[in-house]
C-alpha cells in the first residue's frame, strides 16, 4: 500500500462519513474539537493513521464486515471469553474486540510513557510505605482515615515485604485522552488483569489485518512477557535456587479466566486454585500428581482479602490458610502482595503530586482526572454542592459500590446519596466527568465513534517498571455512551504503538527471524506470539482430574455419535415397514441406545410404545438435550467445561475443532425442523470429535496430563463397548434380526470393515465378541484399551498413596479376561428349560439368552468402574473445603 | 509506687469434633502484652496433637500472636496458654476527666499527634462495628450535650451495666450491635462493642481489649479451677492522660485485677483463637477453660 495517494484530504467514503458523524458528535457535546483519534481537529486523518485509513476505504462497509465477523469467528475458535458464564453448566461469553487497532503515534507514546513508569514507581514506593513504615501518614502527607478507612488496607499484611528493590510487580492504569492530552482515571494494582487479553487481540488482529499489520512499524508486545517472566522468578525467596512459580485463579468460572490461563501459557507457569496448593510447615506445596512439589513465587488474580481464610476473610474458599504466615516467614513471595488492593483508592489522588515529591523528588508527570475527597472538609463541601455534575465514587470497590453519574440522577437518588456522604465522609470521593476521545469501531453501516479507555500495563525491572508499548483498549458498546465498562456492552481494541525508528524495525526483523513463525495448524503465527513455554510440570492434581473427564466427556461423545448415527439410519430405512426384519432389529438397536447412553425410561420404560411411535423426536433429544446426562450434547458440554478448565493445557486448535459443537447442537434443537438437519449435524460434531482426539495424538506434548486424558479415554471406551454387547448381544434372536443387530454393533464400534475382511460369512456373536473385547490389535477392542491404559498408568508420576495401585488391579482383570472361555460365553441358554443348549445352539431360533455373557460383561463393567475409582483415588486428590474453626466467644465475668 | 499483683494464667481451648479433621490452621491471641504497666514474664502455647509449626509474630496493633498447624488426623484439638505477669495498674480516677465536656476533649484530640498515626482507625466503623442502623440513637440517648467527660464516660458504662442483661445464652460469638440493642442481654464481648461503638461515634478513639480477669471465691471458699474466664473491656483515648481502660461489663475503671493480652478495632481483630479446619463432618463441641491464679509476692521478681 502507498502513502502517497491517501493524504488528509482524499481519503473517501467510509473515512468521510466516519468525519461526518464525528462532526455530529462534537455538535453534541461542548468540547474542544481535538476529540478523536483518527481525526485531527482540523478534520483531517491523522498522520499515523493514515494506513489504516486507506484500508478501510479500500475494504469498504462489507470488507470491513467481513473482518468484524471474521474476528468472531476466530474469537470463537480460540474460546476467548469474557465475564463469568450466567450458570455453571454453561461456557462464559465471547470476548468482544474491535478488527481496527487503536493506533498510537512513536512521540505520543515517547511522552505518555515515562508518566505511566513514574506512577508505577510512585505506587510501589506508596505500597512499601504503607505495609511498612507508614512515614506518610506520620508526616501528614496522607489522611490516616484515607488509608486505616479503606478496606483493601489489609491490616495482617503489615510488615510483609517482597526481596528485592519492588514492592509491587504489576500495576496498570487506567487512561482517557480528552482535550487536555492523556489522563490518568485510575489504577489497577489489585490483580490488574488484561495483559492476556491485550496479547490475544494482537494475535487475531494481525490475522485479520494481515496487509496492515505486516506494512506497520509496530512495537512488539512480547517482551513484556519475557520481563514479566523474569521478574516473577527474580522476587523468589533467596532460597530458591530454581524458583517455582504458579498463577494462583479463583477458578474457571471467575470473570477473567480466559486472560488468566493465557498468561498461564505465555509465561508456562501452572494456573492452580487455592485448593490445588497448601501450606506445611510454613511452606507453600503444590498438591501434585505424585508428591508435593514447593513453591516460592505465587502470582495471585485472587483479590487479596480472599487469599488466605486464616488471617483475612474467614469463608473464603478461593486461598489458602496459612499463605499470608508463609510470606511473612519469607517462605513464600506473594504477588502483587495482598494489600496491595488500597492503592486503587480514588481518594489517593488528590495527595499524588505531594506523594511524588516526597517519594520521588520530582514531580508528577501524569495528570490524573480532578478527584475530590470526601474525609476533607473543603473538598466535602465542594463535592456536596456540585454532586449533580460530578462522578461519586466509593474509595473501595464492592458490592452496591458502582461509580454514579451525579447528572443521571434524580433529586430523590440525589439526596440519598448525599445523606450517605455525609454519614462516612470518608469513604466517598467525587471525580470530574471528564472528556473522552473517540475513536473508530466497525458496525453494520460502516464506523461509529466510541469512547476510549486505554488500560496500561507495567511490570517491575531492575528496581523501576517496563511498560508493555500501547495496552488493552476498551470502547463503548453505544455511540454517545461515556460508560466504557464490559457491564456496558465495551469492546477491546488492539492498540499499535508505531516503532520509534528503522533500528527498532531492525531488531523486531530480528525476533521475527527467531520465532516459531511457519505454520501452527495451518494458520500463520502472528510476528507478536511469544514462543509459548510449556508448562512445568508440577500438575495439580485438581487439573489431573479434568484431564481425566475431558477423556472421557470426549469418547463418551465420540461413542455417542456412532451410536445416534447408526439408530438414524436404521430409523431412516426401517421404521415404516412394521413386523419386519428390519423393524426387529430397529427396537433392539433403539433399546441399546436408551441402555447404552442410560438415558431411561427411552426405548425401554415408561412411555416406551409413543416413542417407537416416532423415533427421530427421541433421537433428537439424545442429540441436542445439555442437561440429560448420557445426551451427546451433555456429553460434549461437559468435555467443553472440562477443556476449559484446563484450557493452559491445551493447543489453541483445540478450540477451532471442539470450540463451537456446543453450539452447533444447541441450533439444531432450535431449529424449526431438527429431524431434517440430524445426521448432517451428527456427522459434523463426529468430524469435530475425531479432529480432536486427532489432535490430542498428535500435537499433545506426551506428559501427565496427557497420560490421564488418555487413562480417561480408555475407561470410557471399553465401558461403552461393553454396555452396547450386553444390550444387543445378551439375547439371542431370529437369525435374520440378529445379522442386522450385530451389523449396527460393527458400525457404532467402528469396526465393520475389519470384521468383513476376517470374516467372510454372515456375522456370529463369536467373532463380535472376539473382535470387540479380546483382539489386542483392534483399537476399538477392550483388550487393547486395557493394555493402553496400562501404558498409561505406568507413565504417572508414583502416587504418595500406594495403599490402592490402579495398575494392579489392572493387570487382574487382563489376567481374568485372558482366561476367559469364548466358545462359553456365547451358548444359549434354552428358554423353556433353562439349561445351556447343546452344540445346535444356532437351531435354537426364537427366544433364549446368554446369560454367562451377561454375567461377564456385568464384571467387567465393574471391574471397569472400580479401576475408575482407584484411579481417582490414587491421583486425585479428594478436596475438602476448608471451614472456620467454631468461633470462641469472650464471655467475660460479672 | 504502685503495688505489683503477679499472675499465673492458665487459658485451654478443647475442640472435640463430630469427625476426623485432616488438618487444622491455628491463629491465637493468648499472650499478654508488654505495657507501662504490665510485664509478661513468660509465655507459651502448647497444641495437642502436637503442631508440625508454632510460630510467634507482632501484629500491626502490635500484639503477639501465635500462628500454628496440626497435620495429624484428630477429633480433639486442645490449645494450652500459659503466661506468668505482673501488673501495676492503678485505677484511673474519672473525675479528673471533668474538666472537659466530651464535645472539649474531643475537638483537643483532633490536635493530638496520635491521631495522625494509626490511632486514628480507632475513631472509625469496623467490621463489626459500622456507625449505622440502631447505633447512633442509642448513641445520641447517651451523650449528653455539654456534660463532662468523665461523667459521660460513668454514665455509659453504668447504664450499659444496668440496663443490659448478663447473659451468655443470649448471644453468640457472631452477634452484631442490632442483636444486642433489640435483645439488651449480651456478654462482656457485646458490652464492650456497644460501648467502643458508642465512643466512635462521639468522636472519642476508642479500641476493644481481649484480657483477663481475676476473680475472688466467695469468702471462706477455694477457688475453683477454671472458673475464671476470658474477658473483654475497652481503652479509650483522652486529652492529658492517654488512654485509660473500662470495664462496662463490671461498671468499672481497669486495675491491676486485669491483664490486657491484645487490642484492636473489635473482636475480630483479636479473638483469643481461630483457626481453620479440614473436616467433612459439621458438629463440634467446646470447652474453655481459664484461670487467673494470683502467685504469693515471694514469688516474683
Amino acid at each position: 500500500m502507498t502513502l502517497a495517494d491517501s493524504g488528509p484530504g482524499e481519503a473517501s467514503g467510509i473515512v468521510d462519513r466516519y468525519r461526518a458523524a464525528h462532526l455530529v458528535e462534537l455538535a453534541n457535546r461542548p468540547t474542544a474539537a481535538d476529540s478523536d483519534e483518527l481525526i485531527d481537529s482540523a478534520g483531517a486523518v491523522r498522520s499515523d493513521w493514515q494506513d489504516l485509513a486507506a484500508t478501510v476505504d479500500l475494504l469498504g462497509t462489507q470488507g470491513l464486515q467481513a473482518r468484524g465477523a471474521q474476528i468472531r469467528r476466530l474469537l470463537e475458535d480460540d474460546g476467548v471469553t469474557y465475564g463469568a458464564p450466567a450458570d455453571a453448566d454453561q461456557p462464559a461469553a465471547p470476548w468482544q474486540l474491535d478488527p481496527l487497532p487503536l493506533i498510537i503515534g512513536s512521540r505520543e507514546w515517547a511522552e505518555l510513557s515515562p508518566g505511566l513508569i513514574q506512577r508505577a514507581e510512585l505506587l510501589d514506593r506508596l505500597q512499601a510505605d504503607l505495609y511498612g513504615s507508614r512515614d506518610l501518614l506520620h508526616r501528614g502527607l496522607i489522611p490516616p482515615e484515607l488509608i486505616l478507612g479503606h478496606d483493601g488496607f489489609l491490616r495482617p499484611c503489615d510488615g510483609l515485604r517482597l526481596p528485592g528493590p519492588n514492592q509491587l510487580l504489576m500495576a496498570s492504569t487506567d487512561l482517557v485522552r480528552s482535550a487536555d492530552g492523556w489522563c490518568a482515571l485510575g489504577d489497577r494494582t489489585q490483580a490488574p488483569s488484561g495483559a492476556g487479553y491485550a496479547m490475544q487481540n494482537r494475535r487475531l488482529v494481525s490475522r485479520v489485518m494481515p496487509g496492515l499489520y505486516r506494512d506497520t512499524l509496530l512495537e512488539r508486545l512480547r517482551s513484556f512477557f519475557h520481563t514479566l517472566r523474569a521478574a516473577l522468578q527474580e522476587v523468589a525467596p533467596s532460597t530458591a535456587e530454581a524458583p517455582r512459580v504458579v498463577i494462583l485463579t479463583p477458578g474457571a468460572a471467575s470473570e477473567t479466566s480466559f486472560d488468566q490461563a493465557f498468561l498461564s501459557t505465555l509465561l508456562g507457569f501452572p494456573l492452580v486454585e487455592g485448593q490445588d496448593l497448601t501450606v506445611r510447615e510454613g511452606r507453600v506445596w503444590l498438591r501434585s500428581l505424585g508428591r508435593p512439589e514447593p513453591v516460592d513465587v505465587v502470582l495471585r488474580r485472587v483479590d487479596g482479602w480472599f487469599c488466605d481464610p486464616l488471617q483475612l476473610r474467614a469463608d473464603s474458599r478461593l486461598g489458602v490458610p496459612g499463605l499470608l504466615q508463609a510470606a511473612r516467614l519469607g517462605n513464600v513471595s506473594i504477588v502483587n502482595p495482598p494489600g496491595a488492593g488500597v492503592l486503587e483508592n480514588p481518594g489517593l489522588v488528590p495527595y499524588l503530586p505531594a506523594l511524588c515529591e516526597a517519594l520521588l523528588d520530582e514531580p508528577l508527570r501524569l495528570p490524573t482526572v480532578a478527584t475530590w475527597w470526601c474525609g476533607d472538609r473543603a473538598s466535602l463541601s465542594h463535592v456536596l454542592s456540585n454532586l449533580s455534575t460530578l462522578v461519586i465514587r466509593p474509595i473501595a470497590r464492592g458490592v452496591g459500590r458502582a461509580n454514579r453519574f451525579g447528572e443521571q440522577l434524580s433529586r430523590a437518588e440525589l439526596a440519598e446519596l448525599k445523606d450517605r456522604i455525609e454519614a462516612e465522609p470518608h469513604a466517598w470521593c467525587a471525580q470530574e466527568a471528564l472528556e473522552m476521545s473517540t475513536t473508530p469501531v466497525v458496525t453494520g453501516t460502516g464506523l461509529e465513534p466510541r469512547r476510549m479507555v486505554l488500560r496500561s500495563f507495567a511490570v517491575a525491572a531492575a528496581g523501576s517498571f517496563q511498560l508493555m508499548p500501547g495496552g488493552l483498549g476498551r470502547v463503548a458498546g453505544q455511540v454517545g455512551s461515556l460508560d466504557v465498562s464490559s457491564q456496558a456492552g465495551a469492546l477491546a481494541k488492539d492498540v499499535w504503538v508505531i516503532g520509534r525508528s528503522a533500528v527498532e524495525m531492525g531488531r523486531s526483523a530480528v525476533e521475527i527471524g527467531s520465532a516459531p513463525s511457519s505454520i501452527d495448524g495451518g494458520r500463520a503465527r502472528s510476528l507478536d506470539d511469544v514462543a509459548l513455554v510449556p508448562v512445568a510440570s508440577g500438575l495439580s492434581s485438581r487439573v489431573a482430574e479434568d484431564m481425566f473427564w475431558l477423556g472421557r466427556y470426549a469418547e463418551r461423545a465420540e461413542d455417542a455419535v456412532r451410536l445416534l448415527r447408526v439408530a438414524v439410519d436404521l430409523v431412516g430405512d426401517h421404521s415404516l415397514r412394521p413386523g419386519s426384519v428390519g423393524a426387529s432389529s430397529l427396537t433392539v438397536m433403539l433399546r441399546a441406545v436408551t441402555a447404552v447412553t442410560t438415558t431411561y425410561p427411552g426405548f425401554l420404560g415408561a412411555g416406551s410404545e409413543t416413542r417407537f411411535a416416532a423415533p427421530q423426536a427421541e433421537l433428537v433429544r439424545l442429540t441436542v438435550d445439555p442437561t440429560a446426562p448420557g445426551t451427546l450434547a451433555h456429553a460434549v458440554r461437559h468435555a467443553l467445561l472440562s477443556a476449559h478448565a484446563v484450557r493452559e493445557l491445551l493447543s489453541n486448535d483445540t478450540w477451532l475443532v471442539i470450540g463451537s459443537l456446543d453450539r452447533e447442537l444447541l441450533e439444531l434443537g432450535w431449529s424449526t425442523d431438527p429431524e431434517l438437519g440430524l445426521r448432517r449435524t451428527l456427522s459434523r460434531v463426529l468430524e469435530g470429535l475425531l479432529a480432536f482426539s486427532g489432535l490430542a495424538v498428535e500435537s499433545m506434548v506426551r506428559d501427565a496430563g496427557w497420560y490421564v486424558m488418555d487413562a480417561g479415554r480408555r475407561i470410557e471406551r471399553s465401558l461403552q463397548v461393553v454396555a452396547l454387547l450386553a444390550a444387543t448381544l445378551t439375547e439371542h434372536r431370529p437369525a435374520a434380526v440378529d445379522d442386522l443387530v450385530m451389523e449396527s454393533v460393527l458400525i457404532s464400534a467402528e469396526s465393520v470393515i475389519t470384521h468383513r475382511r476376517r470374516n467372510p460369512g454372515r456375522p456370529r456373536p463369536i467373532d463380535l465378541l472376539a473382535l470387540l473385547l479380546f483382539d489386542r490389535d483392534n483399537p476399538r477392542a477392550v483388550l487393547h484399551q486395557l493394555d493402553q491404559l496400562g501404558d498409561d498408568l505406568q507413565r504417572l508420576p508414583e502416587a504418595a498413596d500406594q495403599s490402592i495401585n490402579p495398575l494392579t488391579r489392572l493387570r487382574g482383570v487382563q489376567a481374568w479376561l485372558r482366561e476367559v472361555d469364548l466358545q462359553e460365553l456365547v451358548r444359549v441358554d434354552d428358554p423353556v428349560s433353562g439349561l445351556a443348549a447343546g452344540p445346535g445352539a444356532s437351531l435354537v431360533s426364537q427366544g433364549g439368552s446368554r446369560p454367562r455373557l451377561r454375567a461377564a460383561l456385568d464384571r467387567l463393567a465393574l471391574e471397569l468402574t472400580g479401576l475408575a475409582e482407584s484411579i481417582a483415588g490414587t491421583h486425585f486428590a479428594r478436596v475438602i473445603p476448608p471451614s472456620p474453626m467454631p468461633g470462641v466467644p469472650t464471655v467475660g465475668l460479672r | 509506687m504502685s503495688e505489683t499483683r503477679s499472675y499465673q494464667v492458665r487459658h485451654r481451648t478443647e475442640y472435640t469434633y463430630g469427625d476426623a479433621v485432616t488438618a487444622s490452621y491455628g491463629w491465637a491471641y493468648l499472650t499478654p502484652r508488654d505495657l507501662p504497666d504490665q510485664v509478661c514474664r513468660s509465655a507459651r502455647v502448647e497444641v495437642s496433637p502436637t503442631a508440625e509449626l508454632i510460630s510467634d509474630s507482632v501484629d500491626f496493633f502490635g500484639n503477639r500472636a501465635s500462628y500454628f498447624e496440626v497435620h495429624e488426623p484428630h477429633e480433639q484439638l486442645v490449645v494450652t496458654a500459659t503466661s506468668l505477669v505482673d501488673v501495676t495498674r492503678t485505677r484511673v480516677d474519672l473525675d479528673q476527666l471533668d474538666v472537659w465536656t466530651w464535645e472539649q476533649a474531643r475537638d483537643l484530640l483532633r490536635a493530638d499527634p496520635r491521631l495522625q498515626r494509626e490511632e486514628a482507625g480507632f475513631l472509625l466503623a469496623s467490621p463489626r462495628l459500622p456507625l449505622a442502623g440502631r447505633l447512633p440513637e442509642f448513641a445520641r440517648s447517651v451523650l449528653r450535650p455539654g456534660e463532662p467527660l468523665g461523667a459521660t464516660l460513668r454514665h455509659l458504662i453504668g447504664l450499659i451495666y444496668r440496663d443490659f442483661t448478663f447473659n451468655s445464652g443470649a448471644t453468640t460469638v457472631t452477634s452484631t450491635l442490632e442483636d444486642l440493642l433489640n435483645l439488651r442481654a449480651g456478654v462482656c464481648q457485646d458490652f464492650a462493642h456497644l460501648a467502643v461503638a458508642t465512643l466512635r461515634y462521639a468522636g472519642l478513639p476508642t479500641r476493644y481489649v481481649s484480657g483477663y480477669l481475676e476473680t475472688l471465691p466467695p469468702p471462706g471458699q477455694p477457688k475453683r479451677q477454671g472458673a475464671d474466664a476470658s474477658h473483654a473491656w475497652i481503652s479509650v483515648l483522652v486529652p492529658e492522660l492517654g488512654w485509660i481502660d473500662l470495664d462496662p461489663t463490671n461498671n468499672t475503671v481497669v486495675d491491676a485485677g486485669y491483664v490486657v493480652t491484645a487490642w484492636g478495632r473489635d473482636y475480630t481483630d483479636v479473638p483469643p483463637l481461630k483457626g481453620v479446619i479440614f473436616t467433612e463432618g459439621a458438629a463440634s463441641t467446646l470447652k474453655v477453660g481459664v484461670d487467673v491464679i494470683r502467685l504469693p509476692p515471694d514469688q516474683h521478681g
